[in-house]
């Protein structure tokens, strides 16, 4: 799978806290994509394993708002994320000469 | 007399219009996202318009409700995320395939109902579990589909197999199966080995079924 800027913002949200819940929208917010970018990438990786959604069981009456679909991260997903964040920041890195840009710092962490 | 009656009704009577005009228009002005968002599901297949809608319009729920309530505010933030699925939508339908295919069948029952203007009838689904997630292959309630003991021995194969790192490909081009009454819907099952097959074909893939 290739993973371009858009798709590691996305799998950084999931790796700072492996077991963790997200939906749409907080993930809009968190990672700056527009939905239009979100929920393909979102889809992408379901497809693929990395990601398992299910929907919140909640009483939508109760709550006085529809039940979210929430993603998680696999365990696969999480293999598979790290080491694809490794190559492209390598990738980056190289092709920048050490410099990298926007969300990626200097020493190769992701913001 | 008639001068204070005015001016009374002036003082009281504009400020309740005003407020009865503003959330008129604010009511209206809600409606440009959710009416962008029923196109956006109109752009969907029709078996995954439901599943997707339905979370689509409840991260819509959230942006017109939520703490950034102000009208224009949540009539941008509204109509941003609608209009990104409106160009979205068939991305999305294709990128997810039949991973989600689930509806209308509950997620929590092997059997459902559903309802037509005319008449409810059952239908019964049998749960394939694939990467961690059921697969839902529907058992037709009328006339023949395939026989569910073959087509759940070759899944089952295919599935170890993959877990093994065995493509399964070349069985599955070849398995053929009979058709029996109340057996599973056969799109469904081979849309399901078609997604199986692209499984087989990825290499270093070790999916967990």
């Amino acid at each position: 799978m290739q993973v371009t800027i858009p798709v590691l913002r996305v799998l950084n949200v999931f790796l700072e806290q492996p077991d963790g819940h997200h939906y749409g929208l907080e993930l809009m917010k968190s990672t700056g994509l527009q939905s239009g970018s979100l929920y393909p990438i979102l889809a992408r990786l379901e497809r693929m394993g990395w990601l398992v959604s299910s929907k919140e069981e909640i009483d939508p009456r109760a709550e006085k708002r529809p039940a979210r679909r929430y993603y998680q991260i696999t365990g696969e997903g999480v293999r598979n994320a790290r080491l694809a964040k490794a190559e492209l920041m390598a990738q980056l890195r190289q092709s920048t000469g050490g410099f990298l840009p926007g969300v990626l710092r200097p020493e190769g962490q992701v913001s | 007399m008639i001068a204070a009656f005015i001016v009374i009704g002036t003082v009281v009577l504009v400020p309740v219009v005003v407020g009865l005009i503003s959330k008129e228009v604010e009511g209206w002005l809600d409606l440009a996202p959710i009416g962008l968002l029923r196109l956006a599901r109109r752009r969907l297949p029709a078996d995954q318009r439901d599943v997707l809608y339905e979370e689509w319009a409840a991260e819509l729920h959230e942006a017109l409700h939520g703490t950034e309530s102000r009208p224009l505010t949540r009539l941008w933030l509204g109509i941003r995320y609608s209009a990104g699925l409106l160009r979205a939508a068939p991305k999305v339908a294709r990128e997810i395939g039949t991973v989600r295919n689930e509806y209308p069948i509950s997620a929590s029952s092997t059997r459902t109902q559903t309802r037509t203007s005319t008449r409810t009838f059952t239908l019964a689904v049998s749960p394939v579990h694939f990467q961690g997630r059921r697969v839902l292959l529907e058992l037709r309630r009328f006339g023949s589909g395939y026989d569910p003991d073959q087509v759940n021995a070759v899944l089952w194969k295919a599935a170890n197999d993959l877990r093994d790192g065995v493509d399964p490909s070349e069985y599955l081009d070849a398995a053929r199966f009979s058709l029996v009454p109340g057996g599973y819907y056969e799109d469904q099952v081979d849309a399901f080995i078609r997604m199986l097959k692209a499984e087989g074909r990825r290499t270093g893939v070790n999916p967990e079924l």
